[in-house]
């Protein structure tokens, strides 16, 4: 376990290491050396004008989140229990499934205007298909061995669905969330860049259009920095409570 | 206590079942023998309404029923105590305790099925069984892929418990010493020709088992009087 952790700390080392001396031998302001990307990282933090950004992108990600996971379980609930909404959801989903992310945003700030409820519907429908996919995966996994056990002893519908049902999904559940997280992230910035006039999506065209690749790579290292803090203080604890029988 | 009049129950228009009447009592144990495929199965899941579709009717006073599995069929996700708490229904928090006392597992209240063995699991799901002292307990071949002294074991554990608490058992089995051993009443269910015969086999009152010396005794008598319902079906 500690060599492990020696490992992911010493790869961490290498990198930077190795980007600095590329950096050196390169001596360029199109490839900025690690120093001066956390000197501007510190900069755009002090002026307060990263975290405005950074916030209002986390809030769209965390609405966009909390929207997309509960229909894309329901309706993963749904199609994989019911063969008739199965058959009848199926073309719309796998429509949903290969719609270019693009597509689906330029058509939402068309109808709905270049606003907050656009950019964020535009992420929900590429997200919800992959949810319900996953779902529907692990719905056909369940053990009907286990519900019969609920069904002699007469549980109630509540125990059946969240003790007897819902606990075989976790992994399933988990696992769309954690790619889901990931794919919000990079579809929320494409959404930024296209139709807002805030958020980090928007600050990273700006610097684009300056050639300012210090302060892009900046942006990126604060966000990297969440990702991290999302994985280690919320997936991986719930995974752990989720997992202690395994 | 229960009554059974099965006129028919198909599966895609193949008859499995065909005329089944019997009826039982509370402190009975009867078992159901044949071969694999013959319904013994089915039959069990009627009487326990997990399928509902056959001709006939079904009719049992037991608010309540336990049944144990081919397979200890316990939640990997929780814990013994709440494997049996969740099927619970009478609140008497010190029973999940006794019980399991009873079959030597207290120990075990807080840990998964995952660090239980084999034999210790299907105790655990007798105790499931039995947690609501219910008035029909089914067993669907529950001793099936252990060895012989935990199936032993386990054989008295089952027979301490209907002791305590007088249920009427049906047990389902394809092993004619194991029925005749535990039960009172057999009923033979043959294959594509369906033949039910009742036979009492031990006169006890109460739950008794059997010593292997009275059980072969009975088993040669037994072969003889019904040479062809057994005639290379078991």
């Amino acid at each position: 376990m500690n060599n492990l952790l020696y490992l992911r700390i010493g790869s961490v080392f290498f990198l930077i290491a190795l980007w600095h001396l590329t950096a050196f031998f390169a001596d360029s302001p199109l490839f900025p050396a690690p120093l001066s990307v956390l000197r501007s990282l510190i900069e755009h933090i002090s002026s307060g004008e990263l975290l405005h950004h950074l916030g209002i992108t986390l809030y769209r990600v965390a609405m966009i989140f909390l929207i997309a996971m509960p229909i894309g379980i329901a309706f993963g609930l749904l199609m994989g229990n019911f063969k008739k909404i199965d058959a009848a959801l199926d073309t719309l989903l796998v429509l949903g499934l290969n719609m270019p992310a693009l597509v689906v945003i330029m058509l939402c700030y068309i109808w709905f205007g270049l606003n907050d409820v656009a950019a964020i519907l535009a992420v929900v429908i590429n997200k919800v298909p992959m949810v319900i996919v996953n779902i529907r995966e692990g719905v056909k996994a369940i053990d009907t061995k286990l519900l019969e056990v609920a069904c002699i002893y007469k549980v109630s519908r509540y125990r059946l669905l969240f003790t007897f049902y819902i606990p075989q999904l976790y992994p399933y559940i988990i696992a769309s969330a954690r790619n889901g997280l990931s794919l919000i992230w990079k579809i929320v910035l494409v959404v930024e860049l296209l139709g807002r006039s805030d958020g980090i999506g928007f600050q990273l065209s700006m610097f684009f259009q300056f050639f300012d690749i210090t302060s892009i790579l900046a942006y990126s290292f604060s966000f990297i920095v969440i990702i991290i803090f999302i994985e280690n203080f919320i997936f991986r604890p719930i995974e752990v409570r989720i997992a202690k029988w395994r | 206590m229960l009554n059974i009049d099965i006129r028919s129950k198909k599966y895609s228009e193949k008859n499995i079942l065909q005329n089944i009447q019997f009826s039982l009592k509370e402190g009975t144990f009867l078992s159901i023998i044949g071969p694999s495929g013959c319904g013994k199965t089915t039959l069990l899941k009627l009487i326990s309404s997990l399928d509902i579709d056959f001709e006939g009717s079904i009719n049992m006073d037991a608010k309540s029923i336990g049944m144990m599995f081919q397979e200890p069929r316990l939640l990997p996700w929780l814990t013994v105590r709440e494997n049996i708490a969740v099927v619970k229904k009478i609140a008497a928090p010190e029973a999940i305790k006794e019980l399991l006392r009873m079959v030597g597992l207290e120990h075990t209240l807080d840990m998964y099925p995952k660090n239980l063995s084999g034999g210790m699991a299907r105790r655990v799901s007798l105790v499931r069984a039995f947690i609501n002292r219910p008035k029909l307990i089914l067993l669907d071949e529950p001793f099936v892929s252990l060895d012989k002294p935990t199936s032993l074991a386990l054989q008295n554990d089952l027979m301490l418990f209907c002791k305590s608490f007088n249920p009427a058992v049906i047990l389902v089995t394809h092993d004619l010493d194991e029925a005749i051993a535990l039960s009172q009443k057999i009923l033979f269910l043959g294959g594509e020709v369906t033949e039910e015969v009742m036979t009492h086999v031990n006169d006890h009152n109460g739950f008794e088992t059997l010593e292997p010396s009275q059980v072969q005794m009975i088993k040669e008598n037994l072969l003889s009087l019904y040479p062809n319902i057994l005639e290379g079906k078991l």
